[in-house]
């Protein structure tokens, strides 16, 4: 006997078996949001693909497949290599940050400092993140002047704040928190208990990270590599800011074809790089979250 | 059993953690086939003597002999030995085959031999056909049944288990309890089982090792163990027990009530002291039969074949508690009662004086 | 292990001065009037001053982005709450199996990332609604669907470490009516999800560019784009400003939470 809680009587009612509509019927309580989420971002993400997918200016191709080809594509292929690049370095360091805070395990004050920093650095971005940079490894910045007192002339190198290096640089500052947050409680699953197992079954040290250890951080490790992929590649502000606008990365550069007030006859080219920026994400998420959830249920 | 062979020796294994001495000069020989049970409250060696002999700690004194070969500073991985831990300790991303056949697999052994001998295993503990499973798929007691697939398949020296039953519910615990033994004893593995459960440890021992604060109090067989306690804490750690409070009159004869007892001792006169007594060594007869003691029927707890009868002692307010055959138990609560104490069993704590 | 000590603190501290180091440089730009070329140590100590700071925060143009920036985060916290709280409870107490759904629902906005989203904005509204694309606080909604999957997820968390079905039969069974069954086992137990939600949605908010630039709103991140001509440090220092506020908040709500941090970042913005 179930009490039904929503007959607003306060009546102990039996469940009877359901029809259709009953059985439909609760699920309007959820449809205020849905509808909101349906209104302010399914619409206007359509609303890309739709027009993607008509042609493009001067061409009988829709838009979408225009896109994909000539300078259009490198700027595709551009934001994609620099995406791959922040998330494997990113990748990378964020592990070990990840591995060191866990190794120092007595030094709980370190681990707390550095687990909250990076919940703080993986969430800023945007412009005050650029100047910081900007401030600190751009033509005036301060630690350029630093380098240059010790002999190492930035500019030389052909290095500047506002190229790939440098934008690489500046997604680095939140790439490497985010892996680090993924990779914690995957390092942290490698239980003690887990080692010891291995151990006593005879597993040397090597046998135990080939055959437990890095199989188990695997999931942990690409899901976090593609997280980090769908983050740079959809940022736009940071990189903005650093290029005054001038970027080559396909986030900045469909800006251009929604100059200001009025859509220009390329702006179909806009819709089209959008959408397949949409595309790129969805492919980096859904591998993230299933990867996720792999190594959600190993941690049960 | 003097004349099986001799697996596993410590001798004199001593180990601290900081100020604290987790173990205090632990000797014990286990021989061939043998269940030894490390029983005892949290913190009293039990484990710390488990991780010594598997290596995952070291002494710091002392030595662990293998076959008569000091294995003390050999690390854990090249021990032959298996263990099952208490919560599992299965590898999440592999499945039971490949579980069972990890130790297996670290020797060398071709896949196909081992794919059989895993299997093998996984039928022995009941779980057939769950090989293409993963832990996360398993309830707990299969988990563990796995968990001891994997400690026994390469054949080890020893094997090793640290409260196996802990994390699993009454009902499957007591289940796997007796499958751990039966397996254990087909298989003829030398074992060291740790448990703070002394119900675990009568069942499926053949000697109990009963520790606390680092020390041994006693090594025995479970029979010796209940029925003839070494001291005050393991008469009261291993089964129930009954206190009485009594005054010595002379030198063997304790006065309870009233009636004088033969205590077959020689004590203190004068001493308060307490008397402990089984809840099998109380009988109910009478009231007013020659040498009982008059009391009422406070309660009774049926369990199938056993009562539990409880008893407050006239003039006394001492409650007993009579571990009695059902079918001989014929008595309402607030019946007037005879209580005839068996002396032999009973074991005296003197007082402080 | 004593070597993999040393290493790991040598590591956490190298990338602890990456993190440290750019903020300091951004301090020592916007508050020292010595141009880098000119620093040295016998400058190192010279004209530290405010006054940048103090010209940018007192303009008109910051006064009134950062106006129309604050506005907006609390409306956007409000409507997020006003659409979230009564969904999360619903779901949690009435329809468990619309769960999924609607956790779904709230990670489709991380597949669009905000300057795809403008684009389809553009496309969506432009034409058939322009009027409501005009007033500034159009940006409102667009925001809570931005900061949807971390306001709902904590809610959602919060909820969904207590059985609050159970929780609200058994109020109910005590004879608590609905309004007190809301009052007393509902409200307290979303406390903490509401706080975070909040805090999570203004700092994200505070810190959205590519909407508000792009629908050519004037918050406080354009604000810092367009001032950055003519008062560099001025700027910089409501960018470490702002840098500050999300950290505070953002580092408050981990402390709230302790630790069980959000995983995926807001840098689209």
């Amino acid at each position: 006997m179930n009490i039904t809680v929503w007959s607003g009587r306060g009546s102990l009612s039996e469940r009877a078996p359901l029809g259709f509509l009953q059985r439909v019927r609760p699920w309007f309580g959820v449809s205020p949001f849905a509808i909101f989420v349906g209104i302010f971002l399914l619409w206007p993400s359509f609303s890309v693909f739709r027009s993607a997918l008509q042609p493009a200016e001067g061409s009988s191709k829709p838009a979408m497949l225009e896109a994909i080809s000539g300078q259009y594509l490198s700027s595709i292929l551009f934001s994609m290599r620099m995406s791959a690049i922040t998330a494997t370095l990113g990748m990378v360091i964020g592990t070990l940050v990840a591995i060191a805070v866990v190794s120092l395990d007595r030094m709980r004050g370190l681990r707390n400092l550095m687990v909250g920093y990076s919940a703080v650095a993986a969430n800023l971005g945007g412009i005050p993140l650029a100047f910081a940079f900007i401030a600190s490894l751009g033509m005036q910045g301060l630690y350029t002047k630093i380098l240059s007192a010790f002999g190492i002339n930035l500019s030389d190198m052909g290095f500047k704040i506002s190229d790939f290096s440098g934008i690489v640089i500046v997604y680095l500052y939140f790439q490497i928190p985010l892996m680090t947050l993924v990779m914690l409680p995957a390092v942290d699953g490698l239980k003690s208990t887990l080692r010891e197992a291995a151990s006593n079954l005879g597993a040397s040290s090597r046998q135990y990270w080939k055959s437990i250890g890095i199989p188990l951080l695997t999931p942990s490790l690409l899901g976090g590599f593609l997280l980090l992929f769908a983050n740079a590649f959809s940022a736009y502000a940071t990189a903005f800011a650093l290029s005054a606008g001038g970027s080559r990365l396909v986030s900045v550069q469909i800006r251009f074809y929604l100059q200001g007030n009025t859509i220009t006859g390329k702006s179909n080219l806009g819709y089209a790089l959008a959408a397949w920026m949409i595309i790129v994400m969805v492919v980096a998420m859904s591998g993230y979250l299933g990867l996720r959830r792999v190594s959600e249920r190993w941690r049960r | 059993m003097k004349t099986q062979e001799q697996v596993l020796k410590f001798s004199a294994a001593r180990k601290s953690f900081g100020d604290v001495v987790a173990l205090a000069g632990f000797d014990l020989e286990i021989a061939k086939g043998e269940l030894v049970t490390l029983l005892g409250p949290s913190g009293c060696g039990k484990t710390t003597a488990l991780r010594i002999a598997a290596g995952f700690e070291q002494p710091d004194s002392g030595t662990v002999e293998l076959h008569g070969v000091d294995i003390t500073n050999q690390p854990a991985h090249k021990r032959d030995m298996g263990m099952v831990f208490q919560n599992y300790s299965l590898f999440p991303h592999m499945n039971v085959t490949e579980n069972v056949g990890f130790g297996l697999k670290v020797r060398g052994v071709e896949p196909a031999e081992r794919e059989m001998l895993a299997i093998a295993a996984i039928d022995r503990v009941r779980l057939n056909g769950l090989g293409n499973r993963y832990p996360h798929q398993l309830s707990g007691g299969q988990q563990q049944r796995v968990a001891l697939a994997r400690a026994l398949v390469f054949e080890p020296q020893v094997l090793l288990l640290d409260e196996p039953l802990s994390a699993l519910d009454a009902k499957v615990r007591a289940e796997l309890r007796d499958e751990i033994r039966l397996l254990q004893s087909e298989v003829g593995v030398a074992t060291i089982f740790v448990t703070h459960d002394q119900d675990e440890a009568l069942s499926i021992s053949d000697r109990i090792c009963i520790m606390k604060d680092g020390h041994v109090q006693q090594i025995g067989t479970p029979r010796d163990v209940y029925l003839h306690p070494a001291n005050s804490f393991v008469a009261r750690f291993v089964g129930a027990m009954n206190e009485i409070d009594v005054k010595i009159a002379s030198s063997s004869v304790a006065n309870i009530d009233g009636i004088q007892l033969d205590m077959h001792e020689a004590i203190r006169t004068g001493s308060a002291s307490k008397v402990l007594l089984r809840p099998d060594a109380i009988s109910i007869c009478q009231r007013g039969a020659p040498d009982s003691l008059n009391a009422t029927v406070v309660g009774q707890h049926f369990s199938g074949a056993t009562t539990m009868v409880r008893l407050r002692l006239d003039h006394h307010d001492t409650v007993v508690s009579a571990l009695l055959v059902s079918r001989a138990v014929n008595v309402v609560v607030g019946e007037g009662v005879g209580v005839l104490l068996n002396t032999n069993e009973a074991i005296i704590e003197r007082g402080s004086d | 292990m004593k070597r993999n000590n040393v290493w790991a603190k040598i590591l956490l501290f190298t990338v602890g001065a990456f993190y440290v180091l750019p903020m300091l440089a951004m301090a020592r730009f916007s508050f020292q009037r010595v141009p880098v070329i000119k620093l040295g140590w016998s400058t190192l100590l010279k004209n530290w001053t405010f006054e940048p700071m103090f010209d940018a925060v007192t303009s008109d143009r910051f006064l009134e982005a950062g106006w129309l920036s604050v506005r907006l985060a609390i409306l956007s916290v409000l409507l997020s709450l006003l659409i979230l709280v009564p969904t999360t409870v619903y779901v949690h107490v009435r329809l468990m199996k619309a769960r999924a759904f609607v956790e779904l629902l709230s990670i489709l906005p991380f597949v669009v990332p905000p300057i795809a989203l403008v684009v389809g904005i553009s496309s969506a509204m432009r034409s058939t609604i322009p009027s409501f694309l005009s007033s500034p606080f159009s940006l409102v909604p667009f925001y809570v669907v931005i900061a949807l999957p971390f306001s709902f997820r904590s809610l959602d968390v919060g909820l969904s470490s207590i059985d609050l079905k159970t929780l609200v039969e058994a109020s109910r069974s005590l004879g608590a009516g609905w309004l007190r069954t809301v009052r007393s086992v509902i409200l307290p137990n979303l406390k903490v999800g509401v706080v975070n939600a909040s805090f999570l949605t203004f700092a994200v908010v505070l810190g959205e560019f590519t909407i508000a630039s792009l629908l050519l709103k004037f918050t406080l991140p354009a604000y810092m784009a367009e001032a950055q001509g003519n008062n560099p440090q001025g700027t910089f220092t409501v960018g470490l400003l702002l840098l500050v506020v999300s950290a505070l908040l953002l580092g408050v709500m981990n402390r709230i939470t302790r630790g069980k941090s959000q995983i995926v970042s807001t840098i689209g913005i």
